[in-house]
């Protein structure tokens, strides 16, 4: 994926700051107990299925929902590079000559123009999750880093750690493992659990689909399950794409040759991230597929637990 | 005795609940008597009426108590074969149609002594609540008299019966001798007069039973078993659970006829627990049974109120009076007969506090993820020691009872009328806007507190609002004293006096006083939109000079009309309330604990202090029907934020804001109640992670000083899905601050506003 938008001013990472896509307040299976999940923007793959679109460049964008508009043309006014403006009486937004200052977004009362992707200092993020610290302690919770690759913002995202560490808030990262080991190890003092998305088990099938063979992403779960740190294995099922039983076995035969796994999590894909991809003027790159149906999920669970792993299948409503 | 029933009791056959529950519905709805069984209610009515011209000068307390007996010796009466559980009469709420009237799911008009009294004496008070109905300025009962959420002293009545309490009056008259007041004896004898009404007829319906098992041979199990009980109660105590649960509802029909609204049926575990031990233990009743039993008597509730009114409530859980923690077996086997029954009413309250079993927590919340949704939670801690600020011993604060929805009050002691006024907390601000006159209709409603436009200060805008709030406080408190005062001869009830401390002892009905603790309920509702209005004007007209309170007042006036941009402002871009934002939670904490203070800086007209409550039931909706576009962003009409939490769709920082901003207010001074509604996606408390999060909510709710939580657990497709096929659901039920309703009976407007608020929590 081209990092067309992120010009060197708007990436930021550093110890002090970092930039924030969202915060998910009482997430409760993004580890133990009631979590405050942080999602960093940024990631190094660009999985076809991918739910969060705006996670995966590092720098800003501005979501646009036209169909929020109230064409009140404040944005219009603001913009300094005519990104906005009136063309035949109509708004219209021309991302090419946007320089993300933002100014739209400030003006935009209708919620029409957002920003994915705010900068925050440490301090910022540690107040916004420190206030739920009542529900981690009545319920073993804590904060999950999530992205996006949270420890691409390396600096930012081990800062955070260490800020939870110390104030006695349990830590869990949620990575998808594409990071040099030296990062990962970076992490680990300050991270009580490990999620680790794990895509395909066919080096070439991963390249097809996220953009990079999986070795690395391998080799790091292989280094981190020695460490003693609990981990989380994730995998997200696509139907047509890993879920076969062939997929599944070879998936299940290597988590089962690693240490300290606490299970394997099972999560549906879902096409309802396509408003979003939209909202970004971005193509939309969700697979056509169905959702899995909740038999073969069981039954993909089931091929996992009978090679001694224990399963999550996905919360259902 | 004892060991009699106990051989019968083993030889009854257990149909199932749920063979039967169709047709005792039926038969409960149907109502049709057999004429050989009494006077029709049309005679009854002239009974009564010729009894009122031959008795003009009796007190009315004796009338009403002689109308009592009329009734119950002469009605017709029914035993449905198919039951456990005997009451029925036909009484053609002649008690009802006296005194003040029928209820709101009722059609038969008015009381008699109500209106005499709202046309006499009660005048000026009655037009005053009329007027601020009409506006969207307050809600509540006729006139501003609530007779009562109340609830008997289940533990006296279950100990000694009602012949224990005819001791206990003959006691009474004894020990005051010469000294007896002419309004003592007259309070005496109505109840002598109304005891042995109940239990002879009691034993009509023993009779009637006895009777029927003999024409109906394949029905002499429960005929047979209704002819023994009511042979023995109410009279004398229960001997056995059925006894029990026969005597707790028959008292509740003969409240209810009296016209007293019973609103709680007591602590369930604590009370029922030593009758369900005695029958295990003597082999009487196995769990399966007593199960069974169980639904049967809670259909009862259900055949009254089909989930549409207001329900009755059973509380579990929580403390006696000693402070030991209740929960028992009996607490789970009829958790799980509830879930086996499956309808709406009654409603369950579950008391909590530190100490309470995980299982209890699991057990709960497991149920509400299931869609069993009529729950509400409520915190110990808070709500006693609320109760103990306003006067109440310990003792008698750890045995309260939710009492309608979350209101507490104290279980045969305390008539806590804890609905006479429900205040529209965000009308003052519109009236402060305003100069203190309604734009919708030019009524003056308020006093002057000049032209708004030219507040120059937020201190301003506020006193003024501050002043119009108080005018509505002081004007109620005026009104319900007076009508206390005509109490006595609008509703005295002799029947459930006498369950009531000390009313015997000091031979006083609870119309006059003679309750140990008698309260006086405030509820204000839609504080997020007062709190959130003030808020944006502070920010937005004072702080940041966005608007000017002119531009501000006149886009309220025509409903925003042309000032969308400003609209959105104000609802999207100012802090809203329950989200945990510093500066706008502190205004709803001044304006909650404004409201508080006030109300109980007011005493009441029976001596009693009066209590503040935060919640909205069906209020939400009515008054932002009444109400004017607001500067929090709400257009004209649209409902108000419902409970005490925040307004539809603006928690946006999710339920844990919510709750750190709710808890931010003092619920100790919330002694008549509160209610957070809370809606959670499905998978959000799915699976096991799930459970241990939604328990971990309540418990945060719990250790940051809530008061009362409920929840709904649904996602948006299951109730569109209803919409489009509504026969499919017609068992789907939703929580709406305080009342449990089938999804599919709201109308359409609601349903989607009900929506609405669920896509937000999804
Ligand atoms: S500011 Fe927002 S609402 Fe106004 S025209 Fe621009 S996009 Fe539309």
């Amino acid at each position: 994926m081209p990092d067309s938008q992120s010009s060197g001013k708007t990436v930021i990472a550093s110890a002090r700051e970092g930039r924030v896509f969202d915060f998910k307040r009482f997430a409760v299976h993004d580890g133990p107990g009631i979590r405050t999940t942080v999602f960093l923007k940024g990631c190094p793959l660009s999985c076809a299925w991918c739910h969060n679109p705006e996670a995966i460049i590092r720098g800003p964008q501005i979501f646009f929902r036209p169909e929020r508009c109230i064409e009140c043309l404040a944005c219009v006014d603001v913009c300094p590079t005519s990104a906005q403006t009136v063309v035949d009486n109509k708004r219209v937004f021309t991302r090419g000559v946007c320089d993300l200052s933002g100014f739209c977004v400030d003006v935009c009362n209708s919620g029409a123009l957002e920003l994915a992707g705010r900068v925050m200092s440490v301090d910022e993020v540690m107040e916004a999750v420190r206030a739920d610290a009542g529900f981690y302690d009545e319920s073993g919770g804590g904060v999950t880093l999530s992205g996006g690759e949270p420890l691409l913002q390396a600096e930012f995202a081990i800062a955070l750690l260490r800020a939870c560490h110390t104030a006695g808030i349990h830590t869990a990262v949620d990575t998808c493992g594409q990071l040099q080991w030296s990062t990962l190890e970076a992490a680990l003092p300050f991270t009580e659990m490990f999620l680790y998305d794990l895509k395909d088990m066919s080096s070439e099938n991963h390249r097809a689909n996220t953009g990079v063979l999986n070795d690395r992403i391998i080799d790091n779960l292989k280094r981190l399950s020695g460490t003693g740190v609990p981990i989380e294995i994730r995998i997200v099922i696509i139907p047509g794409v890993n879920d076969s039983d062939d997929q599944i076995e070879g998936a299940g035969r290597f988590i089962g040759g690693l240490d300290n796994i606490t299970g394997v999590r099972l999560l549906a894909y879902h096409r309802m991230a396509g408003s979003k991809y939209d909202a970004l003027d971005m193509k939309n790159t969700l697979p056509d597929v169905e959702p899995p149906d909740e038999l073969r999920l069981m039954a993909i669970g089931k091929q996992l637990e009978a090679q001694g792993l224990t399963v999550h299948l996905p919360e259902r409503a | 005795m004892i060991a009699s029933t106990g051989s019968v009791a083993r030889e009854r056959t257990w149909d199932s609940f749920d063979d039967n529950r169709d047709a005792i519905f039926r038969r409960f709805k149907d109502g049709s008597y057999s004429p050989d069984t009494g006077a029709s209610p049309d005679e009854l009515q002239r009974m009564a009426d010729a009894y009122l011209l031959e008795n003009p000068d009796q007190s009315r307390i004796l009338q009403k108590a002689n109308i009592f007996r009329m009734v119950l010796t002469h009605g017709r009466i029914d035993v449905d074969p198919e039951d456990w559980f005997a009451e029925k009469i036909d009484h053609g709420n002649v008690l009802r149609k006296l005194t003040h009237g029928a209820r709101g799911d009722q059609d038969f008009g008015p009381g008699l002594w109500l209106e005499e009294a709202a046309a006499g004496n009660l005048k000026s008070g009655t037009d005053w609540f009329d007027q601020a109905q009409e506006h969207g300025v307050t809600t509540g009962p006729r006139s501003g008299l609530d007779l009562g959420h109340i609830s008997p002293g289940w533990d006296k009545l279950l100990a000694r019966g009602l012949s224990g309490l005819l001791d206990d009056i003959a006691q009474a008259r004894a020990s005051l001798g010469d000294a007896i007041s002419k309004d003592q004896d007259a309070f005496y004898s109505a109840l002598e007069i109304v005891y042995g009404a109940a239990i002879d007829f009691a034993s009509r319906l023993s009779n009637f039973a006895s009777a029927a098992a003999e024409s109906q041979p394949e029905h002499s199990t429960k005929l047979g078993a209704i002819t023994r009980a009511l042979s023995n109660v109410p009279a004398h105590r229960p001997r056995t659970l059925h006894e029990a649960l026969q005597f707790m509802w028959l008292m509740h029909q003969l409240i209810e006829m009296e016209g007293e609204n019973v609103r709680s049926m007591g602590q369930f575990d604590r009370t029922l627990y030593p009758f369900y031990r005695a029958d295990v233990g003597a082999g009487r009743i196995t769990d399966d049974h007593a199960r069974e039993l169980i639904k049967f008597f809670w259909h009862k509730w259900y055949c009254g109120t089909e989930g549409a009114a207001n329900g009755k409530n059973f509380v579990f859980g929580g403390q006696a009076a000693d402070g030991s923690e209740i929960t028992n077996d009996l607490t789970y086997l009829a958790l799980d007969a509830y879930e086996e029954l499956n309808t709406p009413d009654p409603k369950l309250s579950v008391r909590y506090l530190p100490g309470s079993p995980e299982r209890l927590y699991d057990r709960v919340a497991d149920l509400i993820r299931k869609g069993h949704n009529s729950f509400v939670l409520m915190n110990d801690e808070t709500a006693v020691e609320a109760l103990v600020k306003r006067g109440k011993t310990p003792e008698d604060a750890r045995i309260y009872l939710p009492i309608g929805c979350y209101e507490p009050a104290v279980e045969g002691k305390e008539v806590a009328c804890t609905m006479n006024v429900t205040v529209n907390l965000a009308k003052p601000l519109e009236l402060a806007l305003n100069d203190g006159v309604d734009p919708r209709t030019g009524v003056r409603l308020g006093p002057a507190t000049g032209d708004a436009s030219g507040f120059e200060s937020y201190d301003d805008l506020h006193a003024a609002y501050i002043t119009q709030l108080d005018h509505v406080l002081n004007n109620s408190r005026q009104h319900i004293a007076e009508a206390e005062r005509e109490w006595p001869r609008i509703n005295p009830a002799p029947f459930i006096s006498g369950a009531i401390d000390d009313c015997i002892a000091t031979g006083a009905d609870i119309s006059a006083g003679g309750a140990r603790y008698n309260s006086v309920g405030f509820v204000g509702a839609g504080l997020a939109n007062a709190a959130d209005s003030l808020f944006a004007l502070k920010a937005a007209a004072f702080d940041g000079a966005r608007f000017t309170m002119a531009e501000i007042v006149d886009a309220t006036r025509t409903d925003f009309y042309g000032r969308e941009d400003m609209r959105l402002y104000l609802r999207n871009r100012v802090p809203k309330w329950g989200n945990n934002e510093p500066g706008v939670d502190a205004v709803a904490k001044g304006v909650a604990d404004h409201f508080c203070a006030t109300v109980h800086s007011f005493t009441n007209g029976r001596g009693g202090g009066c209590q503040a409550a935060l919640f909205t039931l069906v209020a939400a909706a009515s008054f932002g029907a009444l109400s004017g576009a607001t500067p929090d962003g709400r257009k004209s009409g649209e409902s108000l934020a419902p409970g005490v939490g925040a307004s539809y769709g603006l928690d946006i920082g999710g339920v844990t804001g919510l709750i750190n901003s709710v808890s931010t207010l003092d619920f100790t001074e919330t002694p008549n109640g509160s209610v957070l509604d809370v809606s959670l996606h499905p998978t959000a408390v799915a699976g096991e992670d799930g459970l241990n999060a939604f328990v971990g909510l309540i418990k945060t709710f719990f250790s940051q000083g809530g008061y009362a939580i409920q929840f709904n657990v649904l996602d948006a497709e299951t109730l569109r899905d209803a919409q489009r096929n509504p026969e499919q659901y017609a068992s789907l039920q939703v929580r709406i601050t305080g009342w449990s309703v089938y999804f599919t009976t709201l109308t359409r407007k609601e349903q989607d506003q009900y929506i609405a608020r669920i896509v937000h929590a999804g």
